[in-house]
């Protein structure tokens, strides 16, 4: 069949091929259902995943996930591999908000014992998390210095500052921590756009999420990840703030130059990049670890914020809370990792744009405690309906380079929503259904509201059948702060 | 006189811009900025920010320009409420250059609202071109 003029071929099941096609270096992939195909004919994104398979050193596939749209330069749910030696780094394949990411912690508290105390905690939540745009505070304003050390240090930046426990970077992606980071390869600009964002949810469609499991797929799954029905747990999702923003927005320029130099022809100009071994190369790396750091270390501190709240919520010591950090998986980032292609291990450099990594059983990268059942993969769905937690297999790691799915996707723009939500209290909507929602602006909440996004069930359902990722619980909403 | 009129984007937020001139078409940048990041409407002018900018091309100028905008505001707390009308871009073997002075003021939350983050603005379907005489392209803000 072709969508979009874009042929587009079923290898089996939800997997489809785009095949080989003028300078197309390999084939295009889409891990799509026949009844989602539909959403690919209104825009470009089938396009955007030939079009990376144009980047130099690309290996086996263009990749997309089921949560596939229209992004700038790759797809939403992109997945391109580039072998480190002979290919490419493209600040595209990563997105703007560098390592954007969800964080899943458990507690001790359920729903039949905490369900009455959930209007206060959004309160106190909302207190004590800064939301919304620019948003400032919840630790005193960096210096530049202390703002580098952030940089190199990550998670155990927050950790040694007194933001949780060193056993939270034991549960969080790479430890919470890029070895590589290079915070002299980070601009003036996006230093001084970092300095007073630590600590900071945002806008847009980050938020903070109080979710009851209410569903469990894989009893001896969720047992090991330390769920149970009924139990209450947060996400966060949020990234690297304006500091992230301008890395990428920096970078873009140098690599537009880049490609150029390096006598790459590329059909869009998003697509910029430059050999992962170049000066070019590296600075961009370098920076976007320092990125990938902020955000780690913004996520550690808004948990910790949130434990506090939870606290002094519930007046319950941190063991009798037994707040518990489940997980943190980033979304939007460049890896240097490990894969098998065509038999042989080799270096590559892993690029997840809108891709969650997932990688399997007995993966040397993922926590001890995990080791038996793979990585958690978290997909955070919309506010009204739900999200999943999953599990990583060894058929991502052939298939997708350990990669998996990162979420809904908006079904109508910001407008149309709005238009949907004239005349309608979305707040009281969905406190008649149980969602108690704080946010700084009505119109975030309008323009965020469940029906704008599509149902993320159709997502998850496509990888798990694919075998990419195993379900193991749906939480849903019972609380929710956004900017 | 430029003119612009946001467009649908399904994630993020999106201007079709005019102008008769590549300044006008900057300025028509600037007013759609300001639609899509200020909620209120109280404004006033109390003071100018001065820039300079030097870029390679004209997308990369006016990209390069509404970027100032959304630094000045989230790391200087100061809001552009006005683009004068008398600034020239100058064009060279060089590339293309601008040097004007912004109205505006200084961000109070007290006063002010702000309605959306702009993360970055993209290159995303930027293509300056000619059509009936006029200047046009679209502009995509992450949001």
């Amino acid at each position: 069949m072709k969508i979009n003029g874009i042929e587009l071929n079923r290898i089996e099941g939800s997997l489809w091929e785009i095949p080989i096609q003028g300078k197309m270096r390999v084939p295009g992939r889409v891990y799509i259902s026949e009844q989602m195909l539909d959403s690919l004919s209104g825009d470009e994104a089938l396009r955007q995943v030939l079009n990376v398979a144009h980047l130099p050193g690309i290996q086996k596939y263009s990749l997309a996930m089921p949560d596939i749209h229209w992004g700038y330069g790759f797809p939403i749910g992109g997945v391109a591999a580039t072998d480190v030696n002979e290919g490419v780094v493209s600040p595209g394949g990563v997105g703007y908000d560098i390592n954007c990411g969800v964080r899943l912690a458990a507690t001790n508290l359920d729903i039949d014992s905490a369900g009455r105390r959930i209007s206060k905690l959004i309160e106190n939540l909302f207190r004590n998390v800064p939301t919304g745009v620019g948003a400032a505070g919840a630790i005193k304003k960096l210096s530049e210095k202390e703002l580098k050390k952030m940089l190199r240090n990550g998670a155990f930046w927050a950790v040694e500052n007194g933001f949780g426990r060193e056993e939270d970077t034991f549960f969080t992606e790479e430890s919470g921590r890029l070895s590589n980071a290079d915070p002299d390869a980070v601009s003036r600009k996006a230093i001084e756009r970092g300095l007073d964002q630590a600590g900071t949810l945002g806008s847009g469609n980050h938020f903070l999420e109080v979710d009851v499991v209410d569903e469990i797929f894989d009893e001896r799954i969720a047992e090991i990840f330390g769920l149970h029905k009924g139990q209450i747990v947060i996400q966060i999702h949020t990234g690297s703030r304006g500091l992230g923003y301008q890395v990428c927005d920096d970078y873009l320029k140098v690599l537009l130059k880049a490609e150029a130099k390096y006598g790459y022809s590329l059909p869009d100009r998003q697509l910029a990049c430059a050999p992962v071994t170049s000066q070019e190369g590296k600075d961009y790396l370098g920076a976007m670890q320092s990125a990938a750091n902020f955000a780690w270390a913004n996520r550690q501190v808004i948990m910790h914020l949130a434990k506090k709240s939870f606290m002094e919520t519930f007046s319950m010591s941190e063991s009798d809370l037994g707040f518990q950090l489940v997980y943190d998986v980033c979304h939007n980032i460049a890896k240097i990792e490990e894969h098998e292609v065509n038999g042989k291990r080799k270096k590559l450099c892993v690029h997840r744009k809108g891709a969650t990594r997932a990688f399997s059983p007995g993966h040397p990268l993922i926590p001890t405690r995990y080791k038996s059942v793979g990585q958690p993969v978290l997909i955070p769905g919309d506010m009204g309906r739900y999200s999943f937690v999953a599990a990583g297999t060894d058929k991502a790691m052939s298939d997708t380079f350990g990669s998996s799915c990162h979420g809904a996707g908006r079904l109508q723009s910001r407008n149309q929503a709005l238009k949907s939500a004239k005349g309608r209290n979305i707040i009281s909507e969905l406190e008649k259904r149980g969602i108690k929602v704080q946010a700084k602006e009505q119109k975030t909440i309008a323009e965020e509201m469940p029906e704008a996004y599509k149902d993320v069930s159709d997502v998850v359902d496509v990888m798990h059948n694919s075998g990419i990722t195993l379900k193991v619980a749906r939480i849903r909403p019972i609380g929710v702060i956004k900017g | 006189m430029g003119s612009y009129r946001l467009i649908e984007h399904t994630a993020d937020l999106a201007a079709e811009l005019r102008g008769n001139s590549l300044p006008d078409l900057i300025r028509s940048a600037a007013m759609a900025w300001m639609e899509c990041v200020m909620e209120d409407g109280i404004q006033s002018v109390q003071g100018t920010w001065n820039i300079e900018l030097h870029e390679d091309s004209a997308e990369e100028l006016l990209v390069a320009f509404v970027s100032e905008l959304n630094y000045l505001l989230s790391v200087k707390k100061w809001i552009c409420r006005e683009v004068p009308d008398d600034f020239h871009v100058t064009e060279s073997n060089e590339g293309y250059s601008l040097k004007t002075g912004l109205k505006g003021e200084p961000f109070n939350p007290a006063l002010h609202r702000l309605s959306h983050e702009i993360k970055a603005v993209t290159f995303h379907q930027m293509d300056i071109r000619s059509e009936d005489g006029e200047l046009v392209t679209i502009i995509v803000f992450d949001i």
